[in-house]
């Protein structure tokens, strides 16, 4: 009976639509290797960064390959050298900078999610037969149990890299890779088969879930009705905040500085009040910061011994206000919430001290401040 | 506020959605999100462009890969319960899905939570949209909208619990909050920059510094001479062209420096010029 009830038309269409997603996802998420790819993780390249540059296309970033790893545990990196670059010569050289850093690469990951995935492993003559490197800066030499990679003094320091045949994995057939995928996307819907059987759960919870989502207005004036009445607490919710977060940050709280672009952005830029109104509509990052410049501009007005406690003072004054923002937006409802949340939003939610002492930040507060404002329940009661 | 922060652009999928899921059906409200759009959608118009890549997110697996795991490890888990694998994450969407399924009579729940994940979501995507995204991996910045919404949305949903338990509800409001405490100080214990940076104790050497050269603007100026005043970028970290600067006197081509002074935490010989 219960088996009859599973399996009807609307049942059978939506396990369809569940196996198309999960397959959907699964071809899309562990990305497939092209060619060769070469494991990086815990190799001594991992010490620093290290750039595959093919000789003849130095410039095309379709040709130049990149490596970047800062946590190998995390990451399973993989050098995948795609096809088209198949038989280039291949120079290998240290990267000087982070800022050089592109990820143009295809990089791959093996573990992701935990999901095991189908490669070959192919042997260390293979892969110098597959790639070729640079005569004049690279090795590449093929030994018993894998390759050796050898860059010669010039473009970098000298430096040799073996890999395992472990390490040297290739992708399977397009085929054996779609049987991958649908195996997974079937372990997928039969197991959340057996939850919906063994905890007899039926989806008709769900329609109501989308219902309740997307057609239910909601009652908004209740909640406009508990934004009035939570507004008795906000000199409590101030005194209890600034009790936490006063001590825990009291050497940054009585030391005004000149933190992170506070100095060269703010400080440095309006000093002398020499700059015109306009420069606060400037874009030195690509994306305009009026409120902070502006902030800026007027500070450069006042004595230069007090500026920086200026911008501490704002500082303090709009991540205060962000934090209790949510309290009274009207969607708490018991006092202990309302009194707490400042508590957890202004020491956890917020993710950085200099959010709370650097003018800079403010981006970051002034947009949160943006969003929570948009949920506070209007005052009129006309319909639209 | 729309034109003081880039990631104000997030109003316009918050204001949409809040007009989507009807959640204030009235007029007034209705224009405001209306008009928030429209400014927002204006001041993204400004942003200069090939700033982004947003379809990396999708083509490039390193971007969809760490995507995933800054959403769970930094955001869903706070950093506080270790690295990413299939067990927690199946855990973490029970619970989710739990949420979701408890509270199906509440649509102010459903429609408030669904849009908490959205933010949280595309500010995300927004950051790894970004050409700088490398530059900033080491910096925090991007995670702090998603989780601070992270954080309303674990209170919303402790709050609101009480609506369904009304029987047990001092206890249980109780409960939840000592544990959202415990987390919230396991938090602050394990990253101490959520409260605590080394000050830079030569600001106000510099400060009076600047204020005592000023007083010689005009002897300067009638010399046509200037002086530049340096000092720390951080605590014990001097960069040339980073940190507070200034230079009083005359801004003529043809002027000449009469002092150059670093204040500096660092020996005058790692400052590069000293006086």
């Amino acid at each position: 009976m219960r088996a009859a009830r599973i399996l009807t038309p609307k049942n059978i269409l939506l396990y369809i639509l569940l196996l198309a997603t999960a397959t959907y996802f699964l071809s899309n998420f562990p990305v497939s290797v092209e060619g060769i790819g070469l494991e990086l993780s815990g190799s001594t390249l991992n010490d620093g960064y290290m750039i595959f540059y093919s000789s003849v296309y130095v410039d095309d970033p379709d040709y130049r390959i990149v490596y970047h790893s800062k946590d190998p545990d995390r990451f399973a990196v993989f050098l995948d050298i795609p096809n088209k670059a198949k038989n280039r010569p291949y120079v290998i050289r240290p990267g000087h900078r982070q800022q050089e850093v592109e990820l143009t690469a295809l990089i791959f990951c093996k573990k992701l999610l935990g999901l095991p995935y189908p490669l070959l492993r192919i042997s260390g003559r293979d892969l110098a037969a597959y790639i070729r490197p640079c005569p004049e800066n690279t090795r590449l030499i093929p030994t018993q149990k894998g390759i050796r990679l050898r860059s010669a003094r010039g473009w970098g320091p000298e430096a040799t890299f073996d890999f395992h045949e472990d390490k040297i994995l290739a992708s399977v057939s397009p085929s054996a890779r779609m049987g991958y995928h649908l195996v997974w996307g079937l372990l997928f819907v039969v197991s959340l088969l057996v939850i919906l059987v063994v905890t007899r759960i039926r989806y008709g919870f769900l329609q109501e879930i989308l219902h309740n989502i997307f057609i239910t207005p909601t009652n908004w004036k209740e909640q406009r009705s508990m934004h009035r009445k939570s507004l008795r607490l906000v000199l409590p919710a101030i005194l209890l905040l600034l009790l936490v977060v006063v001590p825990r940050s009291w050497d940054n709280f009585t030391h005004p500085g000149l933190y992170v672009e506070d100095s060269t952005q703010h400080f440095n830029l309006f000093y002398g009040n020499t700059q015109k109104i306009t420069k606060i509509f400037e874009r030195p990052h690509n994306y305009m910061a009026v409120g902070t410049h502006l902030i800026g501009w007027l500070t450069a007005r006042l004595d230069v011994r007090i500026q920086p406690t200026v911008y501490l003072a704002v500082a303090i004054g709009m991540s205060l206000l962000t934090s209790l923002l949510f309290s009274f937006s009207g969607l708490l409802r018991n006092n202990i919430s309302i009194l707490l949340a400042p508590v957890v939003l202004g020491t956890s939610g917020i993710i950085h001290v200099y959010m709370w002492n650097t003018l800079t930040y403010q981006i970051f507060v002034a947009a949160i401040m943006l969003l929570l404002l948009l949920l506070y329940p209007p005052r009129s009661t006309s319909s639209p | 506020m729309i034109w003081s922060a880039p990631y104000s652009v997030l109003a316009i999928p918050l204001a949409a959605g809040l007009l989507l899921l009807r959640v204030f059906p009235c007029r007034q409200k209705t224009l405001l999100l209306l008009y928030t759009i429209v400014i927002t959608f204006c001041y993204f118009l400004t942003l200069k462009s090939g700033t982004s890549r947003p379809l990396q997110l999708f083509t490039n697996p390193l971007f969809m890969q760490h995507f995933t795991t800054t959403l769970f490890e930094n955001i869903f888990f706070l950093d506080l319960f270790g690295k990413m694998s299939q067990a927690k994450i199946m855990i973490f969407l029970f619970c989710l899905g739990s949420c979701f399924v408890l509270f199906r009579k509440d649509p102010l729940y459903l429609k408030i939570s669904t849009l908490f994940l959205l933010v949280i979501v595309v500010n995300l995507f927004l950051y790894f949209s970004s050409k700088k995204y490398m530059n900033y991996e080491h910096w925090p910045n991007h995670l702090q909208i998603s989780l601070f919404f992270w954080y309303c949305f674990l209170i919303f949903s402790l709050d609101r619990m009480t609506i369904l338990l009304r029987r047990n509800r001092p206890p249980l409001l109780l409960l939840g909050w000592t544990l959202l405490l415990g987390i919230c100080l396991a938090d602050n214990l394990a990253h101490p920059d959520k409260y605590r940076v080394p000050v830079m104790p030569k600001i106000p050497e510099f400060l009076d510094t600047v204020k005592k050269w000023e007083e010689h603007r005009q002897e300067l100026l009638a010399a046509n001479e200037y002086v530049i005043i340096q000092s720390d970028a951080y605590w014990r970290h001097f960069e040339k062209n980073f940190g507070p600067l200034v230079r009083i006197g005359s801004r003529e081509k043809t002027s000449r420096p009469r002092a150059w002074i670093v204040i500096s935490s660092l020996p005058p010989d790692k400052n590069g010029k000293n006086d």
